[in-house]
Formats: C-alpha cells, sequence, structure tokens
C-alpha cells in the first residue's frame, strides 16, 4: 500500500499508521478485536510445538499436556511451593527498594538540571556493564546471603527506574514552576502539589519496567549461587534434564511476573490519563 | 537607582535576589567550565581513585578488591597476551559483533512487519511485554540439549533476545513520522520505496540509535552470560573460571576489560548516531 | 497626583552576551490601569514582564511595586502565562483554589471564592471537570479565575491569548476586560496583537526590536466600557495603523538579525 491515496478516506493507510496515545483513547476496541490476533498466534505455536514434540523423542521435547500435568504436580509438592514463596519475598523486598531509592534519587538529583545530566550520563555507562559480569562482585562484598540475591535484583531495576524518573524531571514545564514561584509556595508544597503530580506517569512507567527487570535479576541470582527459589528449582531441573520442568518453570515464572507487570501497566495507563493533558 | 552608593541598599539589592526561587534558573551548560560529559568522565575517575584508596588503606581486603592500578595493570598484561587475546577475547567479541548486527537487522525487519500489517502487530504486542519476563536464558539449555553448546545456542539466544527491543523501538521511530510529514508524502505521490528510503527510515534513525544502543548492551549480556554459565570458553567463561579459582585479580581485570568494550562499542555507536543526525538540533 | 502602582526604573537584562532589554523606565498607574505591551518577537518583553513578576532577576535597575522594592514574587501580583497552568490532575474547581490554598485560606472560603470566580469567569457547571476535557479557551478562563482569587492589585498576563484562534481570543479580551472591570486591579498585557492592544488597553507601549526599548506611549482614548463593536472602528484603525507604522520598521530590523547581518 502505497502512501499515495487520499488523506482523510476511509481507507487511507495513512491514518491507520498514525497510533493514537493512549491518554486520548475514548472509547476501547472492541475485546474481541484485541484478543484474537494474540490468541491466533498462540494457538498456532501450541500447535507447531505439539507436532514437534510428537515428532522428537519424548524426553526432549515434551508435549503441552505433558507440560501441564507437570505444572500441576509441582504445584502440589511443598517444596516446590516454599521455593515458589521465597522468589517471591526477596522480589517483593528488591521491587520495593528499588522503586523509592529510583525515585528518591531521581527526584534529589533532578531538581538540578545539570547534575541531573551529569548523573543520567553517568547511569547510562554504567548500564551498559552486563550485570551479570558485575555478579561476582557481588558475591565478593556480601556473600552468600539473600542480602546478595536482593542486591542483584536491585541492580537490575535500580538504573533504569532512576534514568526514567531523571528525564521526568526535565519535562515539568517551566511555566508551571513559575506559577508556583509567582504563589511563593513552599518547598513541600512545591514538591507534593506540582512535582510529585507533573511526573507520577512517568514513575509508574518506570515501575512497570523495573518490575521484570528486578525479577529477572533475583532469578538469576537464585540459578547462579541460590539456596532457594525458583531459581534454585530451575538449575536442578536443567542439571537432571528435566525438560517438562524446566518449560514448566518458565511458564510458572513467565506467569507470576506477567501479573504484576499488567496490573503496573494498569496503573500507568491510568495515571497517564489523569495526569497528562 | 542604578549607582550603588551606601552599603544598606547593597544589602538590600543581593538579598533581593535571592527571594527568587531556586528551581526557576535557566539550565546551565558547564559548570567550572566544563560540559556534563566531562563531569561524568571525572566520576568515574573519582570512583575509581575511591577504590585504589580502599584497598591501599586496607579498608576493605585484597581478597575482595584490588587497586584500581593493579586492576588496569593485569587487565593490559591480558590484552597484550596473545593468547588471551586469540582464545578468549576475539571469539568473544565476534560473537557479539554478530549477535548485534543480526539483531538490528532482524529487529528492523520486524519492526517494518509490524508498522505494516495491523493484525501482525495486534498478534504480537502482547508477548512483547512477556519477553522481558521470561528467563530465556533458561531456554539456554534446552538449546545445548538440541543443538549441542557453542557459538551457534549463544548466537540464538543472544540475538533473540536482544532483537526485540530493536523492533519495538524501531517501530516506535516508524510510527513517529509528523502528520503533516505523512499528508506532505501522500501529496506528493511518493512510491512505497521511495516513502522508506527518504522518509521513514531517516525519521526513524534517533529510535533505531536507542534500540541499537540497547542492543549492543544485550548482546554483550548474553553472550557474556551465556558463557558465565555455561560454557568453556570465552570472556565470560574466563571471568567465571577466575572467580571459582579465587583469582581475583584475573576476575576483576575480566570485569574491566567487559566494562571497556561496554564503553568502545558505547562511544562508537554515539559517533555514529551524530554522524547521520548532524541535521538535527541538538536534544 | 497618586503614586504610580509599578515603578520601573532603567530595568535591562542580559543573557550572557545577548541583551535582552535595554535600560527602560515606566510607570503604571494605579486603580485598574490597563497597560498592553506591544512589540516584535524576541524583542524582551516578556522579560519586562517576568522581571515586574519577580520571576527573574534584572541585570540593573530596579521595580518598585507600591513604593515597596521589588525582591521576588510578590503576593498582591497575578500572573497568568502563554501556556495554560491548569494543573491536569485537579478539576476546574480545585485548580481555582490552589492560589488560596497555597497561601493557606480555611477551605469554606476558598471553595466559596473558587466558585464566586468560577462563576465570574463564565465557567459554571463545569466545576467538577479536568482540565484535560475542556478547551484551550476555557483553560485559559480556569487560569484566570485562579489569578484573580487572590484579589489581586496587579495582573500580569504573557500573551495569555497568544495559542487561540482569532475569534476566541477576541471573545476572551472582552471577557476579561467585563471581568477586571469588577476590581481595581492593573494589568500589564503583553501581546503580539496589535488589535488586541488597541481594543483592550489605556495605553500601549510599543516595544522596539532586540534589545527592547519602549519607542512609544500611546493613549487610547476610547471610552469604557469598551464592546464589541468598537473592533472595525476608525478610532481603533488609526491607533492600530500608528503602532503598525512603527513596528514595521522594527520588524524589518528584527528580519535582517535574523538573516545573520549584524544588527
Amino acid at each position: 500500500m502505497t502512501p499515495a491515496t487520499l488523506v482523510g478516506s476511509k481507507t487511507d493507510p495513512l491514518l491507520s499508521r498514525v497510533r493514537v496515545p493512549i491518554a486520548y483513547t475514548r472509547k476501547k476496541p472492541r475485546p474481541t478485536a484485541t484478543m484474537l490476533p494474540p490468541a491466533v498466534v498462540g494457538v498456532v505455536l501450541l500447535v507447531i510445538w505439539q507436532i514437534i514434540a510428537t515428532l522428537a523423542d519424548s524426553d526432549l521435547v515434551p508435549t503441552p499436556a505433558a507440560v501441564v500435568v507437570q505444572t500441576v504436580e509441582n504445584f502440589q509438592d511443598p517444596d516446590f511451593l516454599a521455593n515458589l514463596l521465597s522468589t517471591i519475598k526477596l522480589v517483593t523486598i528488591a521491587y520495593v527498594v528499588t522503586v523509592v531509592l529510583g525515585t528518591v534519587v531521581g527526584f534529589a538529583v533532578g531538581t538540578v538540571p545539570f547534575l541531573n545530566h551529569v548523573v543520567a550520563l553517568s547511569l547510562f555507562v554504567l548500564y551498559a556493564i552486563p550485570n551479570v559480569v558485575l555478579f561476582p562482585i557481588f558475591l565478593l562484598f556480601l556473600g552468600i546471603t539473600e542480602t546478595t540475591q536482593i542486591a542483584f535484583g536491585f541492580a537490575h531495576g535500580f538504573i533504569p527506574m532512576t534514568l526514567v524518573v531523571l528525564a521526568a524531571m526535565n519535562t515539568i514545564p517551566q511555566t508551571r514552576l513559575m506559577l508556583a514561584a509567582s504563589l511563593r509556595v513552599p518547598t513541600r508544597t512545591l514538591f507534593w502539589r506540582i512535582t510529585v503530580p507533573s511526573i507520577l506517569s512517568s514513575i509508574t512507567t518506570g515501575m512497570r519496567i523495573s518490575f521484570g527487570l528486578v525479577f529477572i535479576g533475583v532469578v538469576l541470582g537464585e540459578m547462579l549461587f541460590g539456596q532457594a527459589g525458583l531459581g534454585v528449582e530451575l538449575v536442578l531441573d536443567i542439571s537432571l534434564g528435566r525438560m517438562g520442568d524446566i518449560i514448566s518453570l518458565v511458564f510458572v515464572i513467565a506467569v507470576i511476573a506477567m501479573v504484576p507487570t499488567g496490573l503496573l501497566r494498569a496503573l500507568e495507563v491510568r495515571t497517564t490519563g489523569r495526569y497528562r493533558l | 537607582m542604578t549607582a550603588v552608593a551606601d552599603p544598606a541598599s547593597t544589602r538590600r539589592h543581593t538579598s533581593s535576589r535571592r527571594a527568587i526561587p531556586k528551581y526557576l534558573g535557566t539550565a546551565r551548560k558547564t559548570v567550572l567550565g566544563m560540559r556534563p560529559g566531562v563531569w561524568a568522565g571525572i566520576v568515574f575517575v573519582v570512583l575509581g581513585a575511591l577504590i585504589e584508596a580502599a584497598t591501599r588503606f586496607g579498608l576493605v581486603d585484597r581478597a575482595t578488591l584490588l587497586p584500581m592500578t593493579e586492576i588496569v595493570g593485569r587487565a593490559t598484561g591480558l590484552l597484550l597476551s596473545e593468547s588471551f587475546l586469540t582464545q578468549t577475547l576475539v571469539p568473544t567479541l565476534q560473537l557479539i559483533l554478530i549477535s548485534f548486527v543480526l539483531a538490528v537487522v532482524l529487529g528492523v525487519l520486524i519492526a517494518y512487519g509490524l508498522w505494516r500489517s495491523s493484525f501482525f502487530r495486534r498478534a504480537v504486542e502482547p508477548y512483547l511485554d512477556l519477553y522481558y519476563v521470561l528467563p530465556t536464558f533458561a531456554l539456554y539449555p534446552i538449546l545445548v540439549l538440541l543443538i549441542g553448546a557453542g557459538p551457534v545456542s549463544i548466537l540464538i539466544l543472544s540475538v533473540t533476545f536482544s532483537l526485540v527491543v530493536v523492533a519495538t523501538n524501531t517501530f516506535v521511530g516508524f510510527d513517529s513520522v509528523p502528520r503533516a510529514v505523512l499528508e506532505l508524502s501522500a501529496s506528493l505521490r511518493l512510491k512505497h520505496g521511495a516513502y522508506l528510503r527518504k522518509v521513514l527510515l531517516p525519521n526513524a534513525v534517533p529510535a533505531m540509535a536507542v534500540g541499537a544502543r540497547l542492543a549492543l548492551v544485550y548482546s554483550i549480556v548474553m553472550v557474556l552470560a551465556t558463557q558465565f554459565i555455561l560454557s568453556t570458553e570465552g570472556l565470560g567463561h574466563f571471568i567465571s573460571f577466575a572467580y571459582d579459582n579465587y583469582d581475583v585479580a584475573d576476575m576483576y581485570a575480566g570485569v574491566f576489560i567487559t566494562c571497556l568494550i561496554a564503553l568502545v562499542g558505547s562511544l562508537v555507536l554515539t559517533g555514529v548516531e551524530r554522524r547521520l543526525n548532524r541535521h538535527r538540533r541538538s536534544a | 497626583m497618586s503614586l504610580p502602582l509599578v515603578q520601573i526604573s532603567d530595568i535591562s537584562k542580559s543573557f550572557g552576551d545577548t541583551h535582552a532589554l535595554a535600560p527602560t523606565s515606566l510607570d503604571i498607574g494605579e486603580g485598574g490601569e490597563f497597560v498592553s505591551l506591544v512589540g516584535p518577537s524576541g524583542c524582551g518583553k516578556s522579560t519586562l514582564l517576568h522581571i515586574v513578576g519577580g520571576l527573574v532577576a534584572p541585570s540593573a535597575g530596579t521595580v518598585s511595586i507600591s513604593g515597596e522594592p521589588l525582591r521576588g514574587p510578590r503576593d498582591d501580583t497575578s500572573i497568568v502565562f502563554q501556556e495554560s497552568t491548569a494543573l491536569p490532575w485537579r478539576t476546574v474547581q480545585r485548580n481555582a483554589e490552589f492560589a488560596l490554598e497555597s497561601k493557606g485560606v480555611a477551605k469554606k472560603e476558598r471553595q466559596r471564592r473558587a466558585l464566586e470566580l468560577i462563576d465570574l469567569v463564565g465557567l459554571r457547571g463545569f466545576e467538577r471537570h479536568y482540565p484535560g476535557q475542556l478547551s484551550g479557551g476555557m483553560r485559559h478562563r480556569i487560569d484566570l479565575a485562579r489569578a484573580l482569587s487572590t484579589e489581586p492589585d496587579l495582573l500580569l498576563a504573557d500573551e495569555p491569548f497568544g495559542a487561540l484562534d482569532e475569534q476566541t481570543r477576541l471573545a476572551l479580551g472582552f471577557e476579561l476586560l467585563r471581568v477586571i472591570s469588577t476590581t481595581n486591579c492593573s494589568v500589564i498585557f503583553v501581546t503580539h496583537s496589535i488589535v488586541e492592544s488597541v481594543i483592550l488597553s489605556d495605553r500601549v507601549l510599543v516595544m522596539s526590536a532586540r534589545p527592547g526599548r519602549i519607542i512609544d506611549d500611546i493613549r487610547v482614548e476610547i471610552p469604557r466600557p469598551r464592546t464589541p463593536e468598537i473592533v472595525g472602528s476608525p478610532e481603533v484603525g488609526r491607533l492600530v495603523d500608528r503602532i503598525w507604522g512603527q513596528l514595521r520598521t522594527e520588524s524589518d530590523k528584527n528580519m535582517r538579525i535574523g538573516r545573520g547581518t549584524a544588527a
């Protein structure tokens, strides 16, 4: 389809490519319209999987059904559940620390534009260093403890969270700050009534992004040296070559992570709609 | 008025400036004559100095951290050693480079697909969120069992992980053509190929640059991580091996070299991006 | 002869090497004098306004308001900006209350005053709406309601209708006059629209291209209250012509600056 059709006509391919920002969407498209294509893809993938599984050695590639059975069995195993809870606990702690520290640092640094720029640059450079490589350093300093795992998860999510907040601090409209100045508002009013609401939608974006990262960081830490948690389960399954368990576990991890991510995304959409013009 | 004669009015004059809140000032371009980039560099130099001081003065013992100078010394030694270069560093760099290039090319193609077909886009979008939460490196053992350990499985993993970020960023870039430009293209009756070359791709360059930079980071991460966990060669394995054998010097040297790779790669990409964006105002 | 409300003495402003404002002096009277500042873009009229508002420190010179030298933002001055500063997360009413809230006025009292002003600016019925649901012109009315809620004696308006279309701008201009007439507030109104400046003001100050100086101070003798009929009247036309004549020379200078020739 070339762009050389009438702009504004019903079949205008250009219009269909113009994505409407979330905040301005009034009508939601019919649920079936949004859910159908991904569902189709999902079904197709399942079918392909089933075919491969039937053709290949069942030890190597378990069928989808076998994986489901395995998952149900796992959830009835108290050891598995204990590991699951351990991971959830560590992820929660690491995540809360990440969000709080990221926001606080972002606020503190973001008020001075020059400092904002310097810190953002430094963090960006640090971000390029693969965490996995820093991981032995963590071990050396903190030893094999839960704190190390929390720190590892934190290290995965902190920089993106802070960068998002720092970027947001740069986008507060100057006129809004001038309004606050002309009213001679005290600092705490400026902070809570102007600064925080102005960047709230970015904070929620950062929260969504950093959750997945923190989660993976914790699981990775567990895989590498943990004594409890889903990562440990995964490593065990890998070493025993239990394919069914591996795939099942990967999906379980994905689902557990998807639920909060979905909620955070909803939160993000809500604040963007409400807190931005 | 302007001529300030008596001290009392001078004091009033200066104190009147302080009633204007600090947060209103215009952003400074330089502090002490140096731009933010230079200051960021200073931050890292100070960090190195702190490490040096902490270790030399015994605040941190040598089993945990080594002085910066020793780390750099060991890294230099490794970089000059032929065996390290040919057996460890260069193969790793090759993997990273191939992964990066493949990720960028495939990512852009997928973004194009997403842009062309709204069905494809609606079908794939929900899975993209999923992507970053999957512990993809857990699939590595499966790959190893299916294909065997070695560069191919590392590449498959690394490329699939990195191309998603290229695809999402590039797609955002494609989507960001200003309305007025869309209408101009239509009125000029641009053919599809011309539209791609003259409007779509140039407009998407900044977004693609962001994606490319992330793809480089993720490629480095994936290649090194998989080498770390399950490999018998490469830089990742080198670091893991050093750690297992309590060889702190080699370990930190390896980490330092990784940082250098990341930094040099970033700088090269930024340079290329600047070249391509010469016509744009600085952000 | 009462003391002028605002006394500006030899105010100048430079940003680094750029001279935004040449030494300027003027007086603005009390009791509802409406003064406009017109000039080509970049002439420093907004800078002058920000200085009077206490948001920017002048490089030299002093400003006195009501006899007091200006040290910073002043309680009895209200400012309205070119972009609407209505906070998107607050309803119209809460936005109108914002200034009073910051000053610590009690809830009942500030609600009462806010509702009064919302009614005055013509937004009755929209108290619970959010700015995002309203048009640009309506958002500017929110700003006006908030600005007047503190009962200022000086209102500074920085091209407040600049982003709006011609009809809305004129309509809002007359609305502004109507609202201001119920108060005793003086107004300094920055605009790039010559017609607007003549229609609304008692005095029009014409500024030169950068560095800005006041090159003319014109009294508009059209009687108040001003009504929309005067838009096409010969008196307005004559004044617009006079101002336009001066500004044309200045705009030419501006264009030459833009083309890189030394100014």
